[in-house]
């Protein structure tokens, strides 16, 4: 296994960020850690960076124990959460600083600098001061000052959580295409589930400093163990059965129809969103939602009594 | 929340590195150059012939009770005037549509960057028994020596300080509350007494406290123009120099200490929560005045006699250095001048040099010490940082003496060389230099830090490649702030002189007390000009390159300079 992290945990005085964090990640992979702010994502990337200090458990890289490595030690690089660019140095000398401790020459330095903004898209940002740089420059540059060591995992801190939307959908691609293209190993932390899901090979959804479920973003999405990850991934509707049983179902997993169904609800409310209407519907005494493909003919009014169907193979059991 | 993680856990693995040891030797010097003299002082004063005794402080009590009553007198006056007239200037600059505002702030800047006493001295040249205005003029007879000269000449040296604390926190309001505020209704003089004023509480509780402690300390004005009024201060530099009585000395300057740390716990207690400057600028609007009319006619008044009072006062100085007896014969002569160029150039000289070399210390050790208090880097910050900062409440004489008991030792040649006079201002500028370290370090992201690490740097790559480059803004704050200090102050370093390390202050003052007004005058004007040049040379260097953070600390910067003369 290339990198494993062992029981790793932190406490910050009472508190108790990480528990029992164990995790094996392979060469090549991108693994999210997904969850709400304060769930010991972002202390448990910086105890893989070296920046914290694990109370307890072990960072193995490569078979090599590096739990006590200092961050200048380890072979790990950091896209921090605010890039982190030095504001006093010109976009080439951000992208090479951390060549300096590797007894490079200075005008290869230069050169694999330049190569490295090439890469990563900015061909001719290299005498730009970083305040001339737009945000998803920015981020471009932090990227390749943090590709230009080599290091053998990419930690990746909410990066995009600087951005606007818009251009965060389009870097997200650009991330997990340079990812890709050098083939490196990187973690990513976030707490935007869509994010998540749109890039990682796996993802690791975390509660209160615990894992919570491990997946494929698919597996995550489709079968979420617990009635926690089914809520925090994408939308669903917990509903309890007789017997107290709970389950999840996402809202397009749910048909309605005026004559055949298991159930029997009342439409509460709707809300148009263009391909899809979200209906509000009153089952057993609880409100679902579910979204419905938007037709011209076919527009249920409040107070409507309707059928309720569960699609059998999408329901989530939970634990 | 990574940020707080961050400062607490960052040097793990790597503490014993090269600024690991740079920080012991810096946190050494705050206890040997501040906690080792206050505590030599403290330990002097409680004994009498040799033994343990409270002695002089029942003496103090006692015999000396009108001292204490009198500098208390004194102290509430000058605070309350001084209080009102900053407060008139603060409001005049930012609260008001009057023109001039610049030509305010210029004359205020200028009072900052002047010596002690040049106040004294000009009230002795226009009201003294000879004075211009007073005999000349008027044709008085009366008595300038007094309570009421003390306390009016404080309050006008001192308004300058509290003018900028005050401007400070007025700055830093936000100006939509004052409009919601007028917008539901409040009438203009409800929306000063109650948004404007109470959100500018900060700064003129801060200003209070200064104006107060400073008033204590000072021993100049009393003495010059006091008559036969004294004061605890005054008491303790004669009781020192003149008797030489040192553990009495120490009973009184530590006496001192005592309101002045009464005021700084409640200031403490007022300020708990509050910052002192609010991090936020919001952009001030250029709206219309929004004071009662004969709110602002007050300050219109108040502010104008002040700028024309100071102007005055120069005016006086600069032309006392130019003519040949001041009262008598007001004829031109260069002769003053000719006689500071034969026998007390060496003593502005020497000024020069030591505000030179302090100012560098101060600027380098200051920044430092602000990466590793404020990042907190390194163990038993809070005390070196609560150690670093006594110097700011205590009276410069009392700072002085300490000084003169815990080094007085030394060889004579080594006192020669004036390293008390430079260590003493070092020491008691240092504070300012690190709070305006860590205020630019407040608005450098803690990642900086980090991603030096993680791209392979140690930590004096850290402080080398980041912390040096982006401090350079409070490193020149501190370098400016601790060669005025040094060039200007008194009060401390007059227990330290020897006839070899004889610095300008001290001439002028001897001047002053010889009653030899031309000479005065002559040293007053040298000090002001090379100040003023060294300040303005510096803040032209400043202002021409922008850099993020100039706006920021040229804030702290106004308020710090000279605020624990």
């Amino acid at each position: 296994m290339y990198l494993q992290l062992k029981q790793l945990n932190k406490k910050f005085g009472n508190v108790r960020a990480v528990i029992d964090f164990s995790l094996n990640v392979q060469e090549g992979e991108l693994v999210s850690l997904l969850g709400p702010s304060g769930c010991g994502k972002t202390t448990t990337l910086r105890m893989v960076g070296g920046f914290l200090q694990p109370n307890r458990g072990e960072i193995i890289l490569e078979g090599e124990n590096i739990t006590s490595l200092p961050p200048e030690k380890r072979p790990t690089a950091t896209v921090f959460q605010s890039y982190a660019l030095f504001p006093h140095m010109d976009v080439l000398e951000n992208v090479t600083y951390g060549l300096k401790f590797k007894k490079i020459a200075r005008k290869k330095t230069l050169q694999m600098g330049l190569e490295m903004l090439e890469k990563v898209g900015l061909p001719n940002a290299a005498a730009k001061t970083i305040d001339q740089l737009s945000g998803g420059e920015q981020q471009r540059v932090a990227l390749a000052r943090s590709l230009i060591t080599q290091p053998k995992v990419l930690l990746l801190d909410e990066p995009l959580s600087n951005l606007d939307a818009k251009l965060r959908i389009r870097m997200r691609r650009e991330i997990r295409q340079i990812q890709k293209d050098f083939g490196i190993t990187a973690l990513y932390v976030t707490h935007d589930q869509e994010e998540a899901l749109a890039l990682s090979d796996r993802v690791v959804v975390m509660e209160k400093g615990s894992i919570t479920q491990v997946d494929t973003p698919r597996k995550i999405y489709t079968s979420a163990q617990n009635s926690f990850v089914a809520d925090f991934i994408g939308r669903s509707n917990i509903f309890t059965l007789k017997g107290n049983k709970k389950i999840a179902v996402h809202p397009e997993d749910i048909s309605l129809s005026e004559e055949h169904g298991q159930y029997e609800g009342i439409i509460v409310g709707h809300q148009f969103k263009g391909a899809m209407t979200t209906y509000f519907i009153a089952v057993e005494k609880q409100v679902i939602e579910a979204d419905i493909l938007s037709r011209i003919d076919q527009n249920w009014e409040e107070g409507r009594k309707v059928k309720v169907t569960f699609n059998k193979e999408s329901i989530m059991p939970l634990f | 929340m990574a940020i707080k993680q961050n400062s607490k856990n960052s040097i793990i693995g790597a503490s014993k590195d090269a600024p690991f040891y740079l920080y012991l030797l810096l946190s050494a010097g705050v206890l040997i150059f501040i906690l080792w003299p206050t505590l030599a002082i403290l330990k002097e004063s409680i004994f009498f012939n040799g033994s343990f005794s409270f002695e002089h402080y029942r003496n103090l009590f006692t015999t000396n009770r009108s001292l204490l009553k009198n500098s208390l007198f004194v102290g509430f006056w000058t605070t309350i005037i001084a209080l009102f007239i900053g407060l008139c200037c603060a409001l005049y600059v930012t609260h008001t549509s009057f023109k001039g505002k610049k030509l305010v702030l210029m004359v205020l800047l200028l009072t900052l960057i002047s010596p002690p006493f040049v106040s004294s001295l000009a009230y002795i040249m226009l009201f003294g028994r000879r004075g211009l205005i007073t005999w000349k003029i008027l044709k008085l007879h009366w008595n300038p020596y007094g309570a009421h000269g003390i306390i009016m000449m404080e309050s006008i040296g001192l308004a300058t300080i509290a003018a900028f604390l005050i401007i400070a926190v007025l700055k830093g309001i936000d100006r939509s509350l004052e409009q919601a505020s007028l917008d539901l209704g409040a009438s203009k003089w409800s929306t000063l007494w109650h948004i404007t004023l109470p959100l500018a509480r900060p700064g003129i509780v801060t200003a209070a406290l200064i104006v107060f402690i400073r008033s204590l300390s000072d021993f100049g004005t009393p003495m010059f123009i006091g008559g036969n009024y004294n004061v605890l201060a005054t008491q303790a530099y004669m009781t020192a120099i003149g008797t030489y009585n040192l553990p009495k000395a120490s009973a009184i300057s530590t006496l001192l200490v005592i309101p002045a740390f009464i005021v700084f716990l409640i200031y403490r207690k007022i300020m708990a929560g509050t910052p002192l400057f609010s991090k936020k600028t919001t952009a001030t609007t250029h709206e219309e005045c929004s004071l009662p009319s004969w709110v602002s006619t007050t300050i219109w008044i108040v502010t104008w006699s002040f700028i024309l009072f100071e102007l005055l006062k120069y005016t006086t100085i600069f032309s006392g250095a130019l003519v040949k007896t001041w009262g008598v014969n007001f004829s031109f002569t260069l002769h003053h001048i000719q006689t500071l160029k034969l026998a007390k150039l060496g003593s502005l000289l020497r000024s020069i040099k030591y505000a030179t070399v302090s100012a560098l210390a101060a600027g380098i050790m200051g920044i430092a010490l602000a990466w590793f208090l404020g990042r907190k880097k390194g163990p038993f910050t809070h005390a070196i940082d609560f150690i670093a900062d006594l110097p700011f409440i205590l009276p410069g004489p009392f700072f002085g003496i300490a000084y003169l008991l815990a080094f007085n030792w030394m060889p004579e040649a080594v006192l020669g060389t004036g390293v008390l006079i430079v260590t003493n201002c070092v020491y008691r500028q240092l504070t300012l230099g690190v709070k305006s370290g860590i205020s630019v370090l407040a608005q450098i992201n803690p990642e900086l830090e980090d991603a030096v690490r993680d791209q392979g740097g140690k930590g004096l790559h850290v402080f080398k490649d980041v912390i040096i480059p982006l401090l350079k803004p409070a490193f020149l704050v501190s370098f400016v702030n601790t060669f005025t200090f040094t060039m200007t102050t008194i009060g401390g370093i007059i227990f330290l002189i020897t006839p070899y390390t004889k610095v300008a202050t001290a001439e002028m003052f001897d001047a002053i007390q010889q009653g030899d007004i031309g000479v005065s005058s002559v040293m007053a004007s040298v000090i002001i000009l090379v100040v003023m040049i060294v300040n303005v040379s510096f803040s032209w260097f400043f202002l021409r390159k922008k850099s993020i953070s100039v706006h920021k600390t040229e804030e702290s910067y106004v308020p710090s300079i000279k605020a624990a003369q």
